[in-house]
């Protein structure tokens, strides 16, 4: 569910008349809808703050936080009347600032003042920060990435910073403004939501393989960064190059058969790895047994080995030791030094 | 290029800040008292570099003058840098000051006197205790060149460099941008270095920076006049070709200027810290870092693991030493 959030409810009246909502029972300003919820905050960061945590405490269903509302602009060159999606979000007197999810358009940067900046003297403070000021953006930015869920945002122009007080003006535009907004997230933002489909590989659909949904899930991962990597091949030629042909041929339960099709895509994507780590473990192969287990380091930086055993007696103490000693260590040091 | 120039009120006189400022004449200028209550104050994104730049022009306060860490340059002498400036106008998609500042505008700091006279200090007292050489590098946070011909301070380090031949300076670059090094005679104790990699991984990761063969023009004309020039095969990029490529860059540079005449080989791989790498995967999200054989080691860095790097690292020198390159001045950067 997507949660449009206004702070004052001029910005949302056209909204409240055209979406299909209905009170919530016990949030006051808070309007549910099966898809879209719209929320009305109030004016500031504490009310931002506020109202957005505890509605998102509420609702378990909000995918997207999309703010929507006017905001000031301190150049001049930015027309009001106009409508841009937020890039960056900053706050005055705040380190910490929160990227936006954009629409179509570039987008702008906007602060989040503490208070209404009427004044040249408080324009001048923020103005080298960012373009576009509002007084609530940040707060809701910060509170939905405190909840793990994206923001994105409209601001339509309302006033230049510079201009007399003219907060009476922009409440009587205020249904205007409401207007604009809605017809600009009806076209823009409404119709190229939830495009994102995920890969669909034609392997899956190989009834000669069975993958379980964590098999699935990594081939996917790893076809697809095997894909960006081999930008001019397509999977089907993918696949014949690590052998697919072969892999479908072995007498093997279709199970195995992805799991020897994961370890080929693998193989192919991380060549040096597995080469050196076909190295090491022809090293153990030689001293290895059921009842003496040699362990590497995984991340491949430190030379040695650990391994775990059990000895039973002085005799099996004394033959374990026999094969250890037989251990090449001139060939580990090589592979460590990149002679593989 | 430039959107707008922060400039410290104390520095508006200030005939490094006037040059500065004349040579972006589009560009407003407004008056600051310190650079520090914007830059860095607030979280600027890495990419707004590409469309939102600002510039300040500021007064370097605390140490100017560093030690390196062990890694930097020949060893068994002693290493610093100095800064100078901070952040680049190029966009290499594995530099580690997309994690470094919290902005990446530019800033430049025009207290050169103060910074020169600490260079010195750290010489004279070197030289009390030791007979050794003594090396500074610049470029730690920015690329020396790029925008020399705007800055000029150049000529002030040079006239330090030139009292001190035990002392060594590095300039580190990856432009091309020679011409005030030009207008300098020669002296031995004065490198700069060049920072080279395939063109294929210039124009996939060095974005906005000169071409393999303008850095390699550039070389050779620098040392076509005598300037000393070092080299950094760093940071290497593992990639299937990686061998050819590099045989050819080194070809390449052998056929502009034999390579025993370099100062040095300085090689070395790509390598992450843990939120550079985050940056990283933030601002350039569908990189080929993120499907290829860097591994995040014990240290909590991201890096190929010691096999594949020492592979990596002792094949292209033994190519650079079949190209003529000395070995006692070829060497790998190890971090470890």
């Amino acid at each position: 569910m997507k949660l449009l959030v206004f702070a004052h409810r001029g910005e949302a009246q056209i909204f409240l008349k055209n979406m299909a909502l209905k009170s919530h029972p016990r949030i006051n300003d808070l309007y549910v809808g099966e898809k879209e919820s719209l929320l009305i905050t109030g004016e500031g960061i504490t009310e931002a703050i506020s109202k957005l945590a505890f509605t998102l405490g509420a609702l378990d269903k909000v995918e997207e936080v999309i703010n929507i509302g006017i905001c000031g602009s301190f150049d001049e060159s930015i027309e009001i009347g106009s409508i841009f999606s937020i890039a960056h979000i900053y706050a005055e007197d705040e380190f910490k600032s929160y990227p936006c999810q954009l629409t179509k358009d570039k987008g702008l940067d906007c602060i989040t003042a503490k208070d209404r900046i009427l004044t040249e003297n408080a324009a001048n403070k923020l103005k080298n920060i960012a373009p576009l000021v509002d007084r609530e953006i940040w707060a809701l930015a910060k509170v939905a990435k405190d909840f793990g869920i994206s923001i994105s945002a409209i601001k339509l122009i309302s006033d230049h910073i510079k201009e007399a007080v003219i907060c009476e003006y922009i409440k009587d535009s205020a249904e205007d403004f409401s207007d604009k907004l809605y017809s600009h997230y009806q076209n823009q933002i409404h119709q190229t939501h939830d495009l994102e489909e995920q890969a669909s590989f034609e392997i899956f659909v190989n009834t000669k393989f069975y993958f379980t949904l964590s098999m699935r899930r990594s081939i996917s991962n790893t076809l697809k960064s095997l894909l960006s990597k081999y930008p001019q091949m397509s999977e089907i030629i993918l696949l014949q190059d690590i052998g697919i042909e072969y892999i479908e041929g072995l007498d093997l339960l279709p199970k195995q058969r992805a799991k020897e099709l994961e370890e080929a895509l693998k193989r192919k994507l991380y060549p040096l790895k597995y080469k050196i780590s076909e190295e090491l473990e022809n090293l153990k192969r030689e001293i290895i047994g059921n009842d003496l287990n040699i362990k590497f380091d995984e991340s491949l930086e430190r030379p040695g080995f650990s391994f775990s055993t059990h000895f039973s007696s002085k005799e099996d103490f004394e033959i374990k030791v026999k094969r250890l000693q037989k251990f090449d260590w001139k060939k580990l040091t090589d592979i460590f030094e990149g002679k593989f | 290029m430039i959107g707008k120039i922060f400039i410290e009120k104390e520095l508006l006189d200030d005939s490094y800040s006037k040059r500065i400022t004349s040579f972006f004449k589009a560009s407003e200028v407004v008056v600051i008292d310190n650079y520090t209550d914007y830059f860095g104050k607030y979280k600027k994104p890495y990419l707004q570099k590409r469309d939102n730049l600002n510039l300040f022009v500021a007064k370097k306060k605390g140490n100017l003058v560093k030690e390196a860490p062990d890694a930097y340059g020949v060893s068994g002498a002693p290493h610093y840098y100095y800064i100078h400036a901070f952040n680049c106008i190029y966009e290499c998609t594995y530099c580690y000051l997309q994690g470094y500042f919290d902005s990446p505008d530019l800033v430049f700091f025009v207290n050169h006197d103060e910074i020169i006279n600490e260079i010195e200090e750290t010489i004279i007292a070197h030289q009390k205790s030791s007979e050794k050489e003594i090396w500074f590098h610049a470029g730690e946070f920015s690329d020396t060149l790029a925008l020399s011909h705007v800055t000029k301070e150049l000529p002030d380090y040079y006239e330090l460099f030139k009292r001190y031949p035990n002392a060594f300076v590095e300039l580190r670059t990856k432009s091309v941008n020679t011409k005030e090094i030009e207008k300098l005679s020669p002296i031995p104790n004065m490198i700069t270095s060049f920072s080279l990699s395939p063109q294929s991984r210039v124009k996939e990761h060095d974005l906005k920076t000169p071409g393999l063969g303008a850095r390699i023009a550039a070389i050779k004309r620098l040392h076509k006049l005598g300037h000393p020039v070092g080299i950094h095969l760093d940071p290497i990029i593992y990639t299937e070709g990686i061998l050819d490529e590099y045989e050819d860059l080194i070809q390449e540079l052998a056929s502009s200027i034999p390579l025993s005449q370099l100062e040095y080989i300085s090689i070395g791989v790509v390598r992450f810290t843990k939120d550079v790498f985050n940056q990283v995967k933030m601002n350039y999200p569908t990189s080929e870092f993120f499907y290829s054989e860097l591994t995040k080691g014990q240290d909590g860095k991201i890096k190929y693991p010691r096999p594949i790097r020492m592979w990596i690292m002792n094949r292209v020198r033994d190519l650079c030493l079949q190209s003529g390159a000395s070995p006692s001045t070829t060497y790998l950067c190890m971090e470890d």
